[in-house]
Formats: C-alpha cells, sequence, structure tokens
C-alpha cells in the first residue's frame, strides 16, 4: 500500500512540475451528468448568506487587530459588527445584508455564548486604552516579536484570536455540526421537491449552507488546498502531514449533496454524520499545530501568547458539536491546562503555563484523535 | 461464500497490481519527459543511502555531544548542589570554570531542537538571553518559583547562571552568597535554576538513548517529519534565529536601526561570548560534514551524491568555504561580542554578511537540492 502512495505522490509532484505541458482540461467538463462530481459543483446552489458572514468576522477580526498597532479600538464598533447594527461595516454591502454573526452564535450552557464574546469584545475596547504600551506579564499591550506585533491582555491572550477562532467555532461550526446537518434542516420532513431558480429545494439549500460555512473554493482539496477562508484555511494543517483533511471533508459535502439531490437518503445521511467527523479534524489539527508553534516559541512572549490565543480558540470551539470525539470532560481538561482560575471563573493564562501544560494538552488531543503517529509534525 | 469472499479477494489483488503498474509506467513516463535537458543516467543512478547519514549523525554526531553535555552539566550540579554557607571565592571560580565550559559544550547540541529535546522545549529553558535580573531578584526574594513556568524563561537556564556566578568583583559575589538576609535564598536559587537544567539536559539524552534513537533511524524519507527534514529544518532555524540574529545580528543592531545592543549579547556577564560564538559554527559544520571521532558520511556527501551546485562549484564545497570565511570574521574579533559591537562595529558587520550568505546556502540551496521543505516560518500571515 504504501508504494501506491508513494507513486501517487511521485505522480503528483511531477505532474505539478510538468504542468505547462499538459492541455488544460477541467473535471468538470468529462464528469457525466449521472454520476458524482469531483468537486462541489452544484446548480442551483446559494450560501451567499454564509459569505456574508465570512466577510462580517474578516472585519471585525481586521478591525479588533488596530490594537496591534497601538491604537485603541472602539468596543461599540466591535459590538455593532457582531450584531451587524447601525452600519459599521465598510463594505456597504454588509451593512445591508439581513445575516449577522450574533443571532448565529452558540448561545447556551456548556460552552462559549454570546455572552462571553461579547465580553470580550467590551475588554478589548476597554484595554486596549493600554495599546500604546509595551506589554509585559501582568500587563496589558503590544507584544513584538520581528515584525510581527499582537496585542495581548494581562495574561497574554490576544482576544482578536480568540474571538476570530472562536467565532469560527460558536457561529460557523456549530451552524454546521448542529443546524445544517441535522433533521430540522436535512430531515426528510423537508421539502426536497420545490426548486427555487436560485437556491434550489429548501433541503439541498441548507446542506449548501454548511458548505459555504468551510470557507473554500468549489474544487478544494488536499492537492488544490489554496483560497480557503477560515476553516478552510486550516484545513491544510491536515494536508500538510498527509491525513488528507481537505478531500475527505470536500468529499463528504459532495455525496451529501449528491444525495440530496438524487433522493438517496442513506447517502444523505451517512455524509451528514461522516462530514461532522471529517470537519472536527480540521480544528483539532489545527489546535495541535498551534500548541506545536507555542513550545517552538516557548521563550518568545508574542509568539507563544499568540499561538496559544489560536489554538485555544480552536480547542474550545470542538464544544459545539454534540457529537464530538472528545468527552466533555477531557475537553475541559485540555482547556484547564490553557487556563488559570480566576475568582469563580477560568481565564486563558499564557504567562504561568509551562511546557509540560502544552504537552499534556497535546498528547490528550492526539491521543483522543489517534494522531499520535503525526501530532509532532502538525 | 467463502468462495465469493475469495474470487473477490483476487480480483481486487489483480486490480491493485495492474493498477501499480499503470502507475509505475506512468511514473517513468513522467520522469523521463521531465528530466529532457538532463542526461538519462540519472534515472538508473543509485538512490542516496539516506540510512547511513542518519546511522552516522545519531551514532557519531549527536549522541556523543548530548552524552558529553549531560557528563559536564551533571559534574557542574554536583558541585553547585554541595555549595553551602559561608561559600568561598574559591568555590565560586571552580563554578565559574566548569559552567564556561557546559556552556560551551551546550553550543553543540542547540542545533537538534527537533525530537526529545523540542518535546520539552529545551533550547527555551536552557538558553534564552538576556536574562531579566529583576524577575531573577524577585524569585530570590520571594522564594518561591515554578521555574517551568512561561514567564520564568528570563530567569533559569544558563544566562541566569551567567548572572548569579559572574560579577567583575568575586569578592562582592562572594558577599552576596553569604548575605545575612538574602544570600540562603540566593544559593537556593543558583541550586534550583542548575538542577533544572540538569534534569532537562539529561532526560534528552536518555531519550536519545532509548527509544528516540530507533524512531530517527526509522523516519529515513525527506518527507515532512522524516529525520532529514527536521534536522535541516532545525539546523537552518538555529543558524538563522539563534546564531546569526541572536548572537550577532541583534547585539549589532540589525534590528534596531543600525543601533547596537551590547546587553542583547549572550553571556554578557561572563564575557565569553566569542567563545560561545565560535563553537556553535564549527559545531554546525562539523554536524552538516557528518564528522562525529571519525569523518563520516553527512549531508555534504548527499549534496555531492545528488551533484547539487552552486553556480559551477559543488555545493558542499560552497558551503564549507564559507563556513571558513565566517570562522575568518570570528577569529578577526578579540573581545566579547557586547564590548566589539561597540568598540569595532564595523568588524562585528563584516561578520554579520558573511553569516548572511550562508544562509542563502543552507536555506536556499541545501534545502532545494534535498527537497525539503522550510516548515519553520508560520506562513499564516496573522
Amino acid at each position: 500500500m504504501k508504494k501506491v502512495f508513494v507513486s501517487a505522490l511521485a505522480i503528483g509532484l511531477f505532474a505539478t512540475a510538468c504542468k505547462k505541458k499538459e492541455e488544460p482540461t477541467t473535471p468538470e467538463d468529462t464528469t457525466p451528468q449521472n454520476q458524482m462530481p469531483t468537486t462541489y459543483n452544484f446548480s442551483p446552489a446559494d450560501y451567499s448568506g454564509q459569505t456574508d458572514r465570512l466577510d462580517m468576522l474578516t472585519e471585525l477580526s481586521a478591525e479588533m487587530k488596530k490594537a496591534n498597532d497601538g491604537n485603541q479600538v472602539d468596543s461599540t464598533v466591535l459590538l455593532n459588527m457582531f450584531a451587524n447594527t447601525n452600519s459599521p461595516f465598510s463594505d456597504a454591502n454588509l451593512n445591508a445584508s439581513t445575516k449577522q454573526l450574533k443571532n448565529k452564535c452558540y448561545n447556551n450552557v456548556g460552552a462559549k455564548d454570546v455572552a462571553y464574546f461579547e465580553y470580550l469584545l467590551k475588554r478589548q475596547g476597554q484595554i486596549s486604552a493600554n495599546a500604546g504600551n509595551t506589554w509585559s506579564a501582568g500587563n496589558a499591550g503590544v507584544a513584538t516579536s520581528g515584525t510581527k506585533k499582537y496585542f495581548l491582555d494581562e495574561y497574554g491572550a490576544e482576544y482578536t484570536q480568540i474571538v476570530e477562532k472562536g467565532l469560527m467555532g460558536a457561529v460557523f461550526y456549530y451552524q454546521i455540526a448542529e443546524t445544517y446537518t441535522r433533521d430540522s434542516k436535512i430531515g426528510n420532513a423537508v421539502d426536497n421537491t420545490t426548486s427555487d431558480p436560485v437556491q434550489g429545494t429548501d433541503m439541498e439549500h441548507h446542506w449548501d449552507e454548511a458548505f459555504g460555512y468551510w470557507g473554500v473554493p468549489t474544487d478544494f482539496s488536499s492537492t488544490n488546498n489554496s483560497g480557503g477562508r477560515f476553516h478552510g484555511k486550516y484545513s491544510t494543517k491536515g494536508d500538510a502531514v498527509g491525513l488528507n483533511t481537505s478531500t475527505k471533508v470536500m468529499n463528504q459535502f459532495i455525496k451529501g449533496r449528491y444525495g440530496i439531490s438524487t433522493n438517496d437518503y442513506t447517502m444523505r445521511d451517512e455524509a451528514a454524520v461522516q462530514v461532522r467527523k471529517e470537519y472536527e479534524m480540521i480544528l483539532v489539527t489545527t489546535a495541535i499545530h498551534y500548541l506545536n508553534s507555542a513550545k517552538a516559541n516557548f521563550a518568545d512572549d508574542a509568539l507563544r501568547c499568540h499561538a496559544l490565543s489560536e489554538a485555544y480558540g480552536f480547542i474550545f470551539s470542538l464544544a459545539y458539536n454534540s457529537d464530538k470525539k472528545i468527552s466533555t470532560t477531557d475537553l475541559s481538561t485540555t482547556m484547564g491546562y490553557l487556563e488559570t482560575t480566576a475568582g469563580p471563573t477560568s481565564i486563558p493564562d499564557f504567562v504561568s503555563i509551562t511546557v509540560a501544560d502544552i504537552n499534556n494538552a497535546i498528547d490528550l488531543l492526539s491521543s483522543t484523535y489517534e494522531l499520535d503517529a503525526v501530532k509532532t509534525s502538525l | 461464500m467463502m468462495n465469493l469472499i475469495h474470487k473477490t479477494r483476487v480480483s481486487n489483488f489483480k486490480l491493485l497490481n495492474s493498477s501499480l503498474f499503470c502507475l509505475v509506467t506512468l511514473n517513468l513516463l513522467l520522469l523521463s519527459s521531465c528530466k529532457k535537458d538532463k542526461k538519462n543516467d540519472d534515472i538508473t543512478k543509485a538512490e542516496f543511502n539516506k540510512s547511513i547519514l542518519l546511522e552516522n549523525i545519531a551514532n557519531n554526531v549527536i549522541i556523543p555531544r548530548y552524552d558529553s553535555l549531560k557528563f559536564i552539566v551533571s559534574n557542574f550540579n554536583q558541585q553547585i548542589q554541595a555549595l553551602s554557607q559561608p561559600v568561598s571565592a574559591n568555590d565560586l571560580i571552580e563554578a565559574q570554570i566548569s559552567f564556561k565550559s557546559a556552556y560551551q559544550t551546550w553550543q553543540l547540541c542547540s542545533s537538534f531542537d527537533f525530537g526529545p529535546a523540542e518535546s520539552i522545549a529545551l533550547k527555551g529553558s536552557i538558553n534564552t538571553y538576556p536574562c531579566d535580573t529583576l524577575v531573577i531578584k524577585s524569585n530570590i526574594t520571594s522564594g518561591s518559583y515554578n521555574l517551568g513556568a512561561a514567564s520564568n524563561l528570563v530567569a533559569i537556564g544558563f544566562p541566569a547562571v551567567d548572572y548569579l556566578l559572574f560579577h567583575n568583583n568575586v569578592n562582592l559575589l562572594v558577599d552576596y552568597f553569604n548575605d545575612n538576609a538574602i544570600g540562603a535564598n540566593r544559593l537556593q536559587y543558583l541550586k534550583d535554576v542548575v538542577a533544572n537544567a540538569n534534569q532537562q539536559v539529561e532526560l534528552v539524552a536518555n531519550q536519545w538513548n532509548s527509544s528516540y534513537k530507533t524512531t530517527f533511524l526509522a523516519a529515513n524519507g525527506t518527507d515532512v517529519g522524516s529525520s532529514i527534514g527536521l534536522m535541516v529544518n532545525a539546523l537552518n532555524m538555529d543558524y538563522e534565529k539563534y546564531i546569526r540574529d541572536g548572537k550577532v545580528g541583534i547585539p549589532l543592531g540589525v534590528r534596531s536601526l543600525g543601533i547596537p545592543i551590547p546587553g542583547k549579547a549572550e553571556a554578557i556577564y561572563s564575557q565569553h561570548s566569542l567563545v560561545l560564538l565560535k563553537t556553535s559554527v564549527t559545531g554546525l559544520q562539523n554536524y552538516i560534514n557528518g564528522n562525529g571521532s571519525e569523518s563520516g558520511i553527512g549531508f555534504d556527501d548527499y549534496l555531492d551524491h545528488l551533484e547539487a551546485k552552486h553556480g559551477s562549484e559543488l555545493l558542499s564545497n560552497k558551503i564549507n568555504t564559507q563556513f571558513s570565511s565566517v570562522i575568518t570574521k570570528i577569529d578577526a574579533l578579540q573581545a566579547s561580542i557586547d564590548v566589539e559591537v561597540l568598540n569595532n562595529q564595523s568588524k562585528v558587520q563584516e561578520l554579520y554578511d558573511e553569516m548572511q550568505k550562508l544562509v542563502v546556502l543552507l536555506k536556499l540551496d541545501l534545502t532545494s537540492a534535498l527537497s525539503i521543505l522550510i516548515t519553520y516560518q508560520d506562513n499564516d500571515g496573522d
């Protein structure tokens, strides 16, 4: 089996090297209508609402990052961007959109909720009054490493990353895992006969909405994995160590949509389970990647705190799927390695964290998700 | 039923076989079509035996260096743990000698930041400099600290010991350790920091002598995660970030508009940064050439096998010539780096320029010749 893999890989390499000489072909042209497509090439299909929310998070994140350059940010603007109120975006189309991040954000017990994100947005506004200061343990400010600058709180937490990666979990992943791949949206009770010229049937549209949250081009795969946004961009972490994460997620999205369009509900239901399972791997591989990065840069406050903030967002995102592979207890333990107790609650603490803490987090994740073989390469 | 399964298996096997054949054929076709401008005999040339390289480097470079570090640091630790008040000037002078030798031996291991060392982030905990004397003093005063905490990285390792053990006036240092109020805490802190370093070095050396050696030898490809990939990434990162920038560039002022920052040099209290720098550079060259106790198979042989060139010259020669140029520039300096960046800035700049040329050879030429992906720079851009 290994030989096959190596040869295939070699072909992949040489094929790239020789690409210029090949005649251009597009796989869609050659795919017969009655076969499952190799790309997410369905028509009609519409997930513009998801694209709007992706764009909103891009602007929210950019606004928060202004603190990295030493500027105080206005928490009112951040909160407005979260709820899409008072036309906060520079893109007029987003201000006009009926979509928002807040009303799709997880808002219940057991995981980071709307109030948590609003708290971070408010606090970013308050403490970024210190954005002109150099960060030191115990004092919020900007930490620098080479050309990279990150605004951190007094414990080294970078709210920009926690909010961005956190909302990718609490909105995008949560909507995929708990809404659009579930019975309420794609079950047999949902209309799959009346086809809208833009959106297709309701069932088709709901599945497309799940796909839209991933943030990738329709021909995305492990061998063609550039151009992704948000979780799409991070699907490449697994690809880099041979897990084929992007292809696996894409194949399940294609399979589910094809199943819906051909009324093969067994296929649809298999894909719904699998898409959640494969998507979860994006989060966990990226979390381990950033934990490794924190370890590799342990002595560099800016890089360590930045990487741990990213990792923290990806880790707590695992909670937004009721079929998650990791137990709730183990997830809480993993988060605990990155946290400290402050009064009644636990908050991320990247100052008193040790390498042993990071290794414990990596080991618990890698053993749970059967990633021991690649955990050091991620 | 059995029969049916059997049949299916046979046909699957046939399918596998024929597809394998197709892949191999296709592969050869692609190979030949891609290498039009190269000689045909390239295809038939035997592949470089990477296992021999890995075995030589493990047995004759990495493991002996870690063993030696473990031995020297362990002796130093015993010496320090045996100290008691009142500490004498002689105690401290003996400790200083052992310290310098331990710090120098560490330079030979800093390029091995993968596997066991990476797993416990050895490099950060043993040689993050400059140390923060305020944090060290605060730890000594409180007498309560977790030396593993990220916030204490600036207060542990060789740089902290460098601060604790060295002073222009050794008698003043003796007084510090014998001070009624804080001397006992200070001595205890020294013991804790050295014990911590000793424990970490021992852990890494022991892993290399047991399970990790097997893992290292088994990963004999060039893909991400292969031992060659790990070594090349780690040595490049060490050379670029820690040797070129840390030891020379940052004190010289390459990150600060040309204004030197002598306080960011290595070993500023013991003032032996030049020895440390030269040891690390010659150690790296020796490692790349695969020379341990004897001349052995190293990256130079691998490059020669691939006929890797820089211009018209063999890349391996070019790399060694450039190492010589760097060493010549180091030898042109006399005092420690923190002094030279102030008194002899142009000579340090010349050294830095030669060091920069080596980055190109190691990070671009060598990695592309060996088809190794540099993965240590996070390209996320945020």
